[in-house]
């Protein structure tokens, strides 16, 4: 969600911070990780919405801030298409990336992401659905 | 093997981790936290054990206590009021006649239940003779 690391690292912390402080509040409903992959969705959009409001930035400019740190980024182990694939990805609506990567790269259920994101079954295909698509038509286009 | 669709390709991140950065994580996640802790006041310290839950009728409770200790100040102090009749005879020569409203005297004295009893005779000659004695005395 944060393709630099710096940012990733903020995100971690944040969310090892809050899971710290609230571990009373889980009641152990859902597995832990759920659990803990809720807490790192939270902090991830709201990181992103500070980040905007921060910097007085929309959508685009963080993408394009975001790209131009993959191009130097020693960290960044993944090749052109690859680099492709990540700007198509930045093209997406926060909620609609969360989606996308928790199916794509976490290869959660979608049972799992529901739990996490608190969006109907339904909805989150919908969403997986769209952001392929947008994805696919990114690629066509570029 | 890779294709030039990603949707092919393993669905895996591609970033790596900086080295030792898993192994110094807890270290750096413990000092922020020593730091919040040090910074934290009493409130921080007693929410948690309150529960957020309890944080709204906790904060009404508090809000009606202040209330009814304020009231309670006020009819304490209402009621230990005391005012000497000298203080009293003082402010009423300081009244001006101006003060009073006549349609509001008018309206007291209505109010005020006036119980007329049957005269016996005795009392109307009473009455009659002091009359007649205040009549010759006077003229």
């Amino acid at each position: 969600m944060v393709l630099v690391h710096e940012d990733a690292d903020d995100v971690l912390q944040q969310t090892f911070i809050k899971a710290w402080k609230n571990i009373t509040l889980f009641r152990g409903d859902s597995k832990l990780y759920t659990w803990l992959y809720r807490i790192a969705s939270n902090a991830c959009i709201d990181f992103l919405k500070n980040k905007k409001k921060h910097h007085h930035s929309d959508i685009d400019q963080i993408a394009e801030s975001y790209l131009n740190a993959l191009e130097e980024d020693p960290l960044f182990t993944g090749d052109d298409m690859e680099k492709e694939f990540q700007k198509a990805l930045l093209t997406l609506p926060d909620k609609q990336r969360l989606v996308f990567n928790l199916k794509y790269f976490e290869e959660l259920k979608y049972e799992e992401i529901s739990q996490i994101t608190g969006t109907s079954i339904g909805g989150l295909k919908a969403s997986y659905h769209h952001a392929v698509e947008k994805i696919k038509e990114f690629i066509k286009q570029d | 093997m890779k294709t030039n669709d990603p949707f092919n390709q393993k669905n895996k991140q591609p970033f790596e981790v900086p080295s030792g950065y898993f192994e110094a994580l807890p270290t750096k996640i413990q000092e922020v936290l020593r730091e919040e802790e040090n910074k934290m006041t009493l409130w921080d310290r007693i929410k948690p054990i309150l529960g957020g839950r309890f944080t709204i009728s906790t904060s009404v409770m508090a809000v009606l206590v202040i209330v009814i200790l304020q009231l309670s100040e006020v009819t304490t102090s209402t009621s230990n009021i005391s005012i000497n009749s000298d203080e009293a005879y003082a402010y009423l020569e300081d009244l001006e006649t101006e003060d009073f409203d006549e349609t509001m005297m008018l309206d007291y004295l209505d109010e005020i239940p006036v119980v007329l009893e049957e005269p016996t005779e005795e009392d109307i000659m009473n009455y009659l003779m002091n009359q007649e004695y205040i009549e010759n005395e006077v003229y």
